[in-house]
C-alpha cells in the first residue's frame, strides 16, 4: 500500500507541473485567425478650437527668482529685501540675553544654472528697504544702475544646484550694516555673470521654507552656560510684496490669437480639443498616442541644466474653457521634454489619456497645456506652438492602434 | 451507496470543462485533434481493448460487465517536441481524459453509466515573430496566439447483459466546451503596448451511440459500435455564429483470450469527419477529412482471479487525424504503449498507469514526438 500511495503522490506532483504549449508557427499559414491588424494615423485637432488663456498664478504665487545676462530668453533682474532682525540680542532659553555678532551670511539656494557657464558670479547690490513689487523692470534696472556692487557670491563650476552664499566677518561686516532707522534690514538687488551669456534660478517664498533666502548672524551670547554661548539670529523674506523678479521678454503681452502659449510672466495655458473617430473610440485597442506639437519659434531659455524645461499636459474634467478642472489622476498628468534651443516638434506621450478616452463616460476630448514650471512661476522659457490656425505645423494626435479580428477560424 | 453515486457524478459534471486530451501542433485547425475516451487500460493497450473495457467510453456496451459500482478519474501529462517549418519547440501540459461513475442497477441486468471523456482538444499556443514598419520605423512585433479548451463528451449509458454470451448498451452523448483564444502582439520598442484580442467560442451539440458486445466462442468475443453525432452549434461570446455537422463513425472489435492469463484484441475505428469539411471551410478553416484508427494489444495477467493486480498491457495503434493544419496533408499519428496496474483494499482501490509513446506527422514537414504518461484511480466501494 504504502509504495502505491507514494507512487500515487509522484504522479500527482508530476501532474501540477507547469503548463507550457508554445509551438513556432507562421501566420496566417498555420493561424487560426488573423494576426492583429495594426494602424498608424494622425488626427489634427479640431479646427479653431484651441486657444490660449492667461494669468493662471499670480505674481506673488511665484517661489523663484530668475536672474540672467545676455540670455536669449530675456534679461532678468531680481531683488529680495529682507525683514528685520535684531543684532544686539537673542533669546536663549526663553531670556533675551546681549549678543555680539562676529559673522553674518546672505545664502541662497541655486535651484538651476547652465553648468557650460563657467565662473559664475552672484552680484549683490544695496538697494532701499523700501523697495518693493511696484518695480517695473526698467524701474529696477536704472536702481541697479545707480547703485556699485557690494559683494558678489562666487558659485563653483561643479556646483549645479544648493546652497550658495556670502560670508561677512571682521571688517566686511561693516559692509551690511545699515542705517540705524533700518533695524537690521536689508534690501538686495541681484544680477549674474559668467564666462557667457547666462542665467540662475533661485528658490524663494514668503513661507519661510527651508530653501529661502536667509540673512543671518552668528556670535556670542552673553550666558554663562559656554555651550550655549555660541548663538545665531536669522531672518528669511516675510512679504511677497518684498522679493520679485522682472524681465524684458513677455510673448503673451502683444499675443497672437493664431498661436498657443503657454508659461511665461503671465502664466498662459493652452487648450486644445480632438475629436477621436468612432472606429478608434468604440473599436480600436489603442497601443500609442502622442500628441505632436510645433513650436512657431525656437524654444529659448537657460541652456545646459539639468531641470529642462518640460509642458504638461492635462486631461479635464469638463470642458469649461478656460476654467476646465484638470483631472485629479496623477498618472494623467503628462508631460514632454522641450528641447531647449531647437525648434522641434515636442511629443507627449498620451496612452493614458487616450484610453480613458476610449472608456464609456470618459472625459472629454481635450488637454490642457500648462509649463511644468507654472507653479514656481520659474523658468526664462515661454514656448509658443502653432495652433489649427496655422498653415503648417497644426497640433495633432498620432494614434497607433490595433484593431480586432475576431480569431478563432477552425 | 446512492449519495456516493450521486457526489461522483456531480464530481464528473463539474469537471465537464476541464476533460481533455494533450495539446498538440494537430490540434490547431478545425475542432482540435481528436482524443480518444480510453481508461488508462484502454491506453495501455493502444486503444486496442477500448472496445471492452469497462471503464472507457467507446462501446455503451461494454458497462454491461461492471458488477460493482465504479467510479475513475484519470488524468494524463503530456510531453511533447513538436517541429514545423517554422522552427522547433518543446512543450508540455496536464489534462483529465476521462472521468467515469458507473454500476448495476440493482437486482436487474441492467447497468448505468455517466462518463465524461475529451472529444476534441484545442489547447495550443503559436509564437510568431515579425518587423513591420510603424512611424517611419522598424519596429520587431512577437505575435501569439493561443487557445484553451475543446470538446468535451458528456455521455449517459445504460447497458443490458442478455444471456451470458451478449451485452448491449446505448449511449445519449452531449458534446459540450469552449474556446477561450487569446491574440497577443508585443513590440520590441516599449512604448508600444500590447495589442491583445481575446474571443470565447462555446459549442454545443448531441449524439447517440451504440454497441454490442457477443461471446462467439469460449475464448473469442467480438464488439460492434454505431455513433452518429448531430451537429455542433457554434457561438462566438454570445452570437450564434455557426452550425458543424458532426461525423457518423463505427467501429468493430476482436479479443482472443488464447489462455486465462493471455488477451489479444485488435480494433478498428472509423469516423465520417468529413461531414464537418463543408461548414468548417465556409467558418474558414481549411477542412476535414474522413478519419480511421486501427489498434492491436496485449494484456498478460498473472492471477486471473486478479485481473487488475500487476497485469502487463502494451500495444499500439495508427490513426489518420481528421483535421489537416496545410491543405492536401492529412496527418496521421502512430503510437506504442505500455501499462500496469494495481488494486488494493481487496480491491476497492485501483490504480492503473500508461506510457505512450507518439509520432505524429503530417508528411509535408510538420512533425511531432509525444510522451504521454496516463494513471488512473479508480474506487469500488
Amino acid at each position: 500500500m504504502r509504495p502505491v500511495a507514494a507512487l500515487t503522490a509522484g504522479l500527482l506532483a508530476l501532474g501540477g507541473c507547469q503548463e507550457s504549449l508554445n509551438t513556432p508557427g507562421d501566420c496566417p499559414t498555420l493561424c487560426p485567425g488573423e494576426q492583429v491588424i495594426v494602424r498608424d494615423t494622425a488626427i489634427e485637432a479640431i479646427p479653431a478650437s484651441d486657444s490660449s488663456f492667461f494669468g493662471y498664478q499670480a505674481r506673488s504665487g511665484r517661489t523663484a527668482l530668475l536672474v540672467s545676462n545676455g540670455l536669449a530668453a530675456g534679461e532678468y533682474r531680481a531683488f529680495v529685501v529682507f525683514p528685520r532682525v535684531r543684532t544686539d540680542s537673542v533669546t536663549v532659553d526663553g531670556t533675551s540675553r546681549g549678543f555680539t555678532a562676529d559673522t553674518a551670511s546672505i545664502a541662497f539656494t541655486l535651484q538651476a544654472r547652465d553648468s557650460t557657464a563657467t565662473n559664475l558670479r552672484v552680484y549683490l547690490r544695496r538697494i532701499p528697504i523700501a523697495t518693493d513689487t511696484s518695480l517695473t523692470y526698467d524701474s529696477l534696472t536704472v536702481l541697479i544702475a545707480t547703485i556699485p556692487v557690494f559683494d558678489s557670491i562666487v558659485v563653483p563650476d561643479t556646483l549645479k544646484g544648493g546652497r550658495i552664499q556670502s560670508l561677512f566677518t571682521g571688517d566686511r561686516l561693516a559692509l551690511i550694516q545699515g542705517a540705524p532707522e533700518d533695524s537690521g534690514r536689508i534690501g538686495l538687488a541681484l544680477t549674474v555673470a559668467a564666462s557667457k551669456p547666462t542665467g540662475v534660478r533661485l528658490a524663494v517664498d514668503a513661507s519661510s521654507s527651508a530653501g529661502a533666502p536667509v540673512f543671518q548672524f552668528r556670535g556670542k551670547a552673553e550666558v554663562t552656560d559656554t555651550a550655549k554661548r555660541r548663538q545665531s539670529v536669522s531672518v528669511r523674506p516675510e512679504s511677497v510684496a518684498k522679493y520679485g523678479y522682472y524681465g524684458t521678454i513677455d510673448l503673451a503681452a502683444s499675443a497672437d490669437p493664431d498661436l498657443l502659449y503657454i508659461g511665461g510672466p503671465r502664466s498662459g495655458r493652452s487648450i486644445i480639443r480632438f475629436l477621436i473617430p468612432d472606429y478608434i473610440r468604440d473599436s480600436a485597442q489603442v497601443l500609442r498616442a502622442t500628441l505632436e506639437l510645433t513650436p512657431a519659434r525656437p524654444l529659448v531659455g537657460l541652456p545646459g541644466t539639468a531641470a529642462r524645461d518640460s509642458v504638461a499636459v492635462r486631461g479635464i474634467q469638463a470642458d469649461l474653457g478656460a476654467k476646465s478642472p484638470p483631472l485629479p489622476v496623477v498618472g494623467l498628468q503628462l508631460a514632454g521634454l522641450l528641447a531647449e534651443g531647437t525648434a522641434s516638434v515636442v511629443a507627449v506621450d498620451m496612452f493614458r489619456l487616450v484610453s480613458q478616452w476610449q472608456s464609456k463616460g470618459g472625459p472629454p476630448e481635450a488637454v490642457f497645456l500648462a509649463h511644468s514650471d507654472e507653479p514656481t512661476g520659474g523658468s526664462f522659457m515661454q514656448p509658443v506652438f502653432h495652433s489649427t490656425r496655422s498653415a503648417t505645423g497644426r497640433p495633432r494626435l498620432r494614434i497607433t492602434y490595433g484593431l480586432p479580428t475576431r480569431p478563432g477560424r477552425p | 451507496m446512492r449519495h456516493h453515486f450521486l457526489g461522483l457524478v456531480l464530481i464528473a459534471f463539474v469537471g465537464a470543462g476541464s476533460a481533455a486530451a494533450q495539446s498538440s501542433q494537430f490540434g490547431i485547425r478545425g475542432l482540435g485533434i481528436p482524443t480518444r475516451p480510453l481508461s488508462p487500460r484502454g491506453v495501455a493497450t493502444g486503444g486496442a481493448f477500448g472496445m471492452f473495457d469497462l471503464e472507457s467510453s467507446q462501446n455503451p456496451a461494454s458497462i454491461a460487465g461492471i458488477l460493482q459500482f465504479t467510479a475513475l478519474f484519470s488524468s494524463v501529462q503530456n510531453f511533447r517536441t513538436s517541429t514545423n517549418p517554422f522552427g522547433s519547440s518543446s512543450a508540455k501540459d496536464n489534462r483529465f481524459p476521462q472521468i467515469m461513475v458507473a454500476g448495476p442497477l440493482g437486482g436487474t441486468h441492467f447497468t448505468a453509466a455517466v462518463s465524461m471523456s475529451g472529444y476534441t482538444d484545442r489547447n495550443f499556443s503559436l509564437g510568431t515573430a515579425d518587423t513591420i514598419q510603424l512611424r517611419g520605423a522598424a519596429v520587431g512585433v512577437y505575435d501569439t496566439i493561443s487557445s484553451r479548451g475543446g470538446l468535451s463528451d458528456l455521455r449517459v449509458a445504460g447497458a443490458w447483459q442478455i444471456g451470458k454470451s451478449v451485452q448491449i448498451g446505448v449511449g445519449l452523448h452531449a458534446i459540450t466546451g469552449s474556446n477561450r483564444i487569446e491574440n497577443r502582439r508585443h513590440f520590441s520598442d516599449s512604448t508600444y503596448a500590447v495589442a491583445s484580442e481575446q474571443s470565447q467560442l462555446s459549442y454545443l451539440g448531441t449524439g447517440l451511440s451504440a454497441g454490442i458486445v457477443v461471446r462467439v466462442a469460449p475464448r473469442l468475443t467480438v464488439a460492434g459500435t454505431f455513433r452518429t453525432d448531430g451537429h455542433l452549434s457554434v457561438d462566438r461570446d454570445t452570437t450564434r455564429i455557426a452550425r458543424t455537422d458532426l461525423p457518423t463513425s463505427y467501429g468493430v472489435g476482436l479479443r482472443w483470450q488464447p489462455s486465462p492469463n493471455v488477451a489479444w484484441a485488435a480494433s478498428y475505428q472509423a469516423k465520417g469527419w468529413s461531414a464537418s469539411n463543408r461548414d468548417i471551410v465556409a467558418q474558414g478553416g481549411i477542412g476535414a477529412l474522413n478519419a480511421y484508427e486501427v489498434a492491436t494489444g496485449f494484456e498478460i495477467v498473472r492471477n486471473p482471479r486478479l485481473p487488475g493486480q500487476k497485469p502487463l498491457r502494451f500495444g499500439g495503434h495508427y490513426a489518420m487525424l481528421p483535421f489537416p493544419v496545410r491543405a492536401g496533408s492529412q496527418p496521421h499519428e502512430f503510437g506504442l504503449a505500455v501499462g500496469t496496474g494495481f488494486r488494493f483494499v481487496r480491491g476497492q482501490g485501483g490504480f492503473d498507469l500508461a506510457l505512450e509513446r507518439l509520432w505524429r506527422s503530417d508528411g509535408a514537414g510538420y512533425t511531432e514526438r509525444a510522451t504521454l504518461l496516463t494513471f488512473g484511480f479508480s474506487i469500488r466501494p
